[in-house]
């Protein structure tokens, strides 16, 4: 039912909006499009302007200028009550003197349905949502991740074009909130709506999104898919958010070919040639993943293909479980100031003695920032 | 905590309790005595006062007529201390200090002022001193109380709530009603008690505002003029009764209410 497809109607817009309170910039000239059925993750630190974005869809703030188109319709000025937008709030917000039941037929009896209508919907919806035997329980007898399921029940009764959930999985713990991620992405791609969700967890967002939006200072940072966002950050601010990752200040050297050369502490570095570099620009962040970089004891043990290679020493190991990560610092470097850091799976660890040893990694897992 | 501290504050408290009940105690205990003159000793026992207080047409005519005043009163008083806290309430805006320092105002305002000055208020009007007067004093003084205590529980309730229930496709009034409203409660039970209490209780008020008909508190004053009899004793102990068991009612009932979740 996941209408992922490139091809999917746009359920909503945002016109050049911007949200400006007194002085301060919440949110700035955003120009955004969603497709129906999309999992849209709005991602950044907070104050970043993702709650005032996700409460302008909601209707709970009104844009200082700009629009917001639903479905064809111009929503800007329409309170709350008349949107067909539900939300998921961070503190879920049932109302404590309901029921379970009453809770999620709080919708439906607005809408003016039938009683048999509303026992239909709230029959579905509390067994897909596991909810079948805890109806007629109170919000303050539910635990957490309960809590969290009726809010969602509750959200998705009037079945809404649009969902909004603001950082529901903030009050759960670790291993809850793994579990709920999964199935938060499991009842999105059945019920085929459009999910706008928006956290301060990147991994909560690389898990769940199709897309995410890094939003920093009321701007779009990056817009993309975790893949893109993960290996290909544009900016330092993503490179930096989202993931560990080896920032590489760099003098630029020339283009050749479809290759970028590099300089980086006198060693000379290949990475892919971006789609745009600025002719005149004289150095480049790069960024590099600590775990796209190969180790071995000799340079010939490296892949033949990888064009970056150099040698180096051990000089931290440190056990992180899943993964060992040595922090390598590169020969040749009087000022001992070139470090990089690879992350290892524990069996290639193992292999390696050290200290002395060799990495590499291929210039495509090299991304170019813009700033 | 020394023993010595302890002893002492214990001492306080219990000095406190035996000043607080040895009069309640005597006034319970002569209204059971089987003679026209209070005092010591007692020779025998009798239940003929309370007979006579439930026989008394005056009394309960009287009783009745308190109640009417105090739950109309209280009514009212709901009505408009709810209305107010929510003008005053959530939003800041300039002056809100001072009309809430207004609204306060007739709970501070001595009794016997606010007395004289509605009766004056109410000729002007050409209003006849009665019952309607009387409600309406009451009511003035007691719609501080609501207030206060209605702008401490709104202030508890998460806007979130209030934001969920208009996300869900209910106007502002709906909210209020079905959220709000119901958020309030124990609230307006205790506010509404603490009313009732007050107005049942309330003499100066009633005093200038009454006309012909007087009220509990009135005709107790009025019996005691002619002279102490143990009917009045009887007649206080059945009040006693009634509103301690209101108002433990009322505290009861507030503290099972569930918390804000």
């Amino acid at each position: 039912m996941n209408a992922a497809a490139s091809d999917a109607r746009t359920i909503v817009r945002l016109d050049r909006v911007s949200k400006e309170y007194d002085e301060v910039v919440a949110v700035d000239d955003l120009d955004l499009a969603f497709a129906e059925g999309d999992f849209v993750t709005f991602l950044g630190p907070s104050g970043c302007g993702k709650t005032t974005t996700l409460r302008m869809l909601g209707g709970f703030e009104m844009p200082t200028r700009g629009k917001i188109i639903l479905d064809g319709e111009d929503v800007t000025r329409m309170p709350p009550n008349r949107r067909d937008v539900n939300m998921v709030f961070q503190d879920y917000a049932l109302f404590p003197h309901m029921n379970v039941e009453r809770n999620i037929a709080f919708g439906l009896e607005l809408k003016g349905q039938t009683r048999d209508q509303m026992k239909a919907r709230i029959d579905t919806l509390t067994e897909f949502l596991g909810l079948s035997e805890l109806r007629d329980r109170m919000p303050d007898q539910l635990s957490g991740g309960q809590r969290q399921r009726v809010a969602l029940a509750r959200a998705l009764a009037p079945d809404p074009k649009l969902l909004l959930l603001d950082e529901p999985l903030g009050a759960l713990d670790a291993k809850l909130r793994g579990q709920v991620q999964v199935e938060l992405k499991g009842i999105q791609q059945r019920t085929g709506k459009t999910f706008v969700f928006v956290t301060h967890d990147q991994e909560e967002a690389l898990t769940m999104s199709d897309r995410i939006i890094v939003m920093n200072a009321g701007r779009i940072e990056q817009d993309g898919s975790p893949q893109a966002l993960y290996h290909h950050p544009q900016s330092r601010f993503v490179a930096d958010f989202i993931g560990d990752t080896n920032l590489l200040d760099c003098t630029v050297l020339g283009v050749g070919g479809d290759r970028l050369a590099l300089d980086w502490h006198g060693f000379t570095l290949h990475a892919a040639a971006p789609d745009r570099m600025p002719e005149d620009k004289a150095t480049a962040g790069v960024a590099i993943r600590p775990e796209s970089i190969a180790c071995a004891e000799q340079a010939e043990a490296l892949p033949a293909h990888l064009d970056n290679k150099l040698r180096g020493q051990i000089r931290h190991r440190i056990f992180k479980g899943a993964r060992v990560v040595l922090d390598i610092a590169i020969h040749d470097n009087p000022a001992g100031d070139a470090v990089l850091r690879v992350a290892l799976d524990p069996i290639t660890a193992a292999a390696i003695a050290g200290p002395e040893l060799w990495i590499g990694w291929h210039n495509t897992q090299m991304a170019v920032l813009r700033d | 905590m020394t023993a010595q501290t302890r002893a002492f504050l214990s001492v306080a408290y219990w000095a406190f309790v035996f000043y607080l009940f040895v009069p309640l105690f005597l006034m319970i205990t002569m209204g059971f005595k089987d003679s026209k003159f209070i005092g010591f000793p007692i020779e025998a026992w009798t239940l003929q006062w309370y007979l006579q207080v439930f026989q008394d047409g005056e009394v309960i005519t009287v009783f009745l007529f308190s109640m009417a005043i105090a739950l109309s009163s209280t009514f009212f008083s709901l009505f408009i201390g709810t209305w107010v806290a929510c003008f005053i309430g959530p939003r800041s805006f300039r002056g809100k200090l001072l009309v809430f320092a207004v609204t306060c105002l007739p709970a501070v305002i001595p009794g016997i002022i606010s007395a004289i000055s509605l009766r004056i208020f109410i000729q002007l009007l050409n209003v006849e001193p009665g019952m309607g007067a009387i409600i309406f004093g009451h009511t003035i003084h007691n719609v501080p109380f609501v207030t206060l205590v209605v702008m401490a529980r709104l202030s508890a309730q998460p806007k979130s709530q209030i934001e969920a229930a208009r996300d869900l496709g209910a106007d502002e009034l709906i909210a209020f009603l079905r959220v709000t409203l119901p958020y309030l409660r124990p609230a307006l039970i205790g506010a509404g008690v603490f009313c009732m209490l007050l107005s049942f209780d309330d003499f100066v008020r009633s005093f200038f505002l009454g006309g012909y008909e007087p009220t509990l508190p009135v005709l107790i004053f009025a019996m005691l003029r002619s002279g102490m009899s143990p009917e009045i004793n009887a007649i206080s102990t059945v009040v006693l009764v009634l509103t301690a068991v209101l108002g433990l009612w009322a505290e009861r009932s507030m503290r099972r209410m569930p918390a804000a979740t």
